[in-house]
């Protein structure tokens, strides 16, 4: 059984929606920014997005006065954006939705939390009660009208790639017909002072791939697919998802190995399981995070792979931020729109190559090219590895 | 696709012992040392990471590491103590020169990578995170896993109590009436049976809020049939009653409207209520199943909050 994407949708910290997106790409307009969603002693650079909760919850039309948290808000712009270019009808046939988030409801438990430390009886319970993972999915559902299979991933910065493989597999073992997959995070200071306490954050604008890279910078927004097989596909489709891979590095809680194993495990097991000649692959979106571990180890991997030919390749992160549990929910759109547009992301802030590897990502966007395949990574603590392959439906 | 038979052949527990007179039902844990044998990295563990660890080291022991096609793990709200711990570190530090250790540990997939980690298991790794049917989601993936070829899967569950967390859900009300608990589960699933398999797990089925008794019956009927079964060859029916009257009434009615021929079961009066307590059923169930030759199917229905509902069939049909 095949499986399609049949609808996307996305909101970053450059842009609402699948055109804003793309034109701040071409524009090379990245979101990096002051920290303006909340009070931080860190002066850092991140990407927002350029929307508060009011003005999500004004487009969304719903009531102003009751309490989302801001993955919730987020998740629902771009999975209904998502489900609508679909036209599914959600009545018609057994449909899912699959979320992931690493942060879930923390921007609101972060502020329950100084009352309650004063005092345990004090913080307004409509603050706590979102913080679980689960919280964001059932609104998101629930918002949606998806009565079905719902359910929810962490497996922390690949845990929305793990959402769509999820998705994937549960059409293909029979359980569902169509099924809407990806993930959502907001920025909040428990993550924000998680990675500065792990000294992976960049203070100026990061630089993925390049030599100087120093860390990375944070990011939110949400991404979704609709995956839907063969059999219930009405109209329009934009790529078939043709092959995923998830695997565990097993190195360390945190960081990546010198060599890369992880990210090549993930890499060809993907390739393998879509059966697609690594020659074939046009594209990959890295998971690119500018930190200098990262970035070195994957770019190793790569040339494990691909040797000398080397497909092009570019990281989004310098434009929209690592954006953790959504980051593959939102790149899985990019790449999407690269398999089905023929588009490939420039490499913003990309100057000198890494010296151990040498490898040099597209600076400029590019459009209308003949992009066959895709390849897209994700890489997240706890030694979980994931990669997605797109495939235009021509050349499967 | 036909689901391939889907073996229980291991299972390792860490529960309370049931009522002890206390509002918290606390998992009897046993001597770490023992089982974690690192023992800088078992100090830096806090006690869910601990607690969820040992029991798939336990679980795992008649196994090589690269016999684990998959590392399946499932909890409702995850590590809280290291969230607590951080947030609180933020706060007194006014966000200064913080340890990334409890960060670090605060994500809910700690314990799937430390079991990685730990048994260099390079294989396939995920966790689940929904409220009460973190668990069944995982046992989901696990019979997919089975399915797609995987010869053995571990898939377990974990969820801890904090001082904070049985605070808040005090206040929020949900615990008149109701024990708190928590535990940790762990079982290597595998597409052949051997000479320790305890039963089959046949298959699961999660839903949200079901309205009405009829549609609840519908729903059963439809599973069990989905299964090979009608209602008659439940023998035993497993249900998550919590001592909360609102939240018992549907599986009393379940009880003497659609079962009253099996024999009737519960288990949150031993493990307490959680996010996924479920695991400790499907524990509680495995063991029945090996031990009394009378009972051949068991159906585990719980709900969590009466949002999240799920159905677990398992056979001794091995």
């Amino acid at each position: 059984m095949r499986i399609f994407v049949t609808g996307i949708g996305v909101v970053s910290g450059i842009g609402l929606g699948v055109k804003e997106n793309i034109d701040a790409f071409r524009h090379m307009k990245h979101g990096m920014g002051k920290v303006t969603l909340f009070p931080t002693e860190l002066d850092m650079p991140v990407s927002e997005v350029k929307l508060t909760n009011e003005e999500i919850k004004s487009i969304l039309a719903l009531q102003s006065n009751k309490t989302y948290s801001r993955a919730t808000l987020l998740g629902m712009l771009a999975a209904k954006e998502a489900l609508d270019d679909s036209r599914l009808n959600i009545s018609s046939c057994r449909v899912g939705f699959i979320s992931s988030t690493s942060v879930g409801g923390m921007d609101l438990s972060e502020n329950f939390f100084i009352q309650f430390k004063e005092n345990n009886s004090k913080g307004r319970l409509r603050e706590i009660a979102p913080h679980d993972c689960g919280d964001s999915t059932e609104k998101i559902a629930s918002f949606l009208g998806v009565q079905g299979f719902v359910t929810t991933v962490n497996t922390a910065c690949s845990s929305a790639a793990n959402a769509v493989m999820l998705g994937a597999r549960l059409i293909k073992n029979g359980h569902l017909d169509a099924v809407i997959v990806g993930g959502t995070d907001s920025l909040c200071k428990f993550t924000l002072n998680g990675f500065n306490s792990l000294m992976i954050l960049d203070k100026e604008h990061c630089r993925p791939l390049d030599n100087s890279r120093a860390g990375l910078n944070l990011g939110e927004g949400a991404g979704y697919l609709v995956l839907q097989s063969e059999k219930t596909i009405a109209q329009q489709l934009y790529c078939e998802l043709s092959g995923y891979a998830n695997v565990n590095e097993a190195y360390h809680q945190t960081g990546s190995s010198p060599e890369g194993l992880g990210a090549y495990m993930s890499m060809d097991k993907a390739i393998q399981k879509s059966g697609v000649p690594k020659e074939s692959i046009d594209y990959i979106n890295l998971h690119g995070t500018g930190t200098p571990t990262n970035d070195l180890s994957e770019s190793r991997a790569i040339q494990r792979i691909f040797g000398q030919r080397v497909p092009l390749l570019s990281s989004v992160k310098a434009f929209i931020g690592h954006t953790l549990g959504a980051s593959e929910g939102i790149e899985a759109v990019y790449s999407v729109l690269s398999v089905s547009k023929g588009i490939i992301y420039p490499n913003l802030n990309f100057v000198h190559p890494i010296k151990e590897t040498g490898l040099v990502p597209v600076t400029h966007f590019k459009d209308g090219l003949n992009i066959r395949h895709v390849l897209s990574n994700s890489f997240g603590f706890g030694g979980n590895n994931s990669s997605l392959l797109f495939s235009s439906v021509e050349g499967v | 696709m036909m689901q391939k038979k889907c073996y229980i052949n291991s299972i390792a527990s860490i529960h309370p012992e049931g009522d002890d007179g206390c509002s918290q039902l606390h998992a009897c844990e046993p001597d770490y040392k023992m089982v974690i044998t690192n023992a800088g990295l078992r100090r830096r563990m806090s006690r869910i990471i601990k607690m969820g660890v040992a029991c798939a080291l336990n679980c795992m022991k008649n196994y090589a590491p690269s016999q684990m096609d998959a590392v399946i793990t499932a909890t409702g709200l995850g590590c809280l103590s290291d969230t607590e711990k951080f947030m609180n570190a933020l706060i007194d530090n006014e966000e200064r020169l913080l340890n990334p250790t409890p960060f670090i540990q605060s994500t809910p997939n700690t314990i799937g990578g430390q079991i990685a980690l730990l048994c260099q298991i390079y294989a396939y790794n995920v966790t689940y995170t929904h409220r009460g049917l973190s668990f069944e989601t995982a046992l989901i993936d696990a019979m997919m896993r089975i399915n797609e070829g995987d010869g053995n899967v571990l898939v377990g569950a974990m969820d801890e109590i904090t001082e904070t967390s049985y605070l808040i859900m005090k206040r929020m009300g949900l615990l008149k009436g109701v024990k708190a608990g928590e535990g940790a589960h762990f079982f290597v699933l595998g597409k052949e049976p051997n000479e320790n398999t305890f039963a089959q797990l046949k298959g699961v089925d999660t839903f949200m809020t079901q309205d009405s008794e009829e549609a609840l019956g519908k729903r059963i009927d439809k599973f069990l049939t989905s299964n090979g079964l009608d209602r008659m060859d439940v023998d035993c029916l497993m249900t998550g009653k919590n001592g909360r009257q609102r939240l018992d009434t549907i599986y009393e009615k379940m009880e003497s409207r659609l079962f009253p021929n099996a024999c009737h079961s519960t288990f949150k009066d031993i493990c307490g209520e959680y996010q996924t307590a479920s695991a400790f059923a499907f524990w509680k169930a495995a063991n029945i199943l090996k031990e009394d030759a009378m009972i051949k199917n068991i159906l585990i229905y719980n709900h969590y909050n009466n949002i999240n509902h799920s159905l677990i069939l398992i056979s001794r049909d091995i």
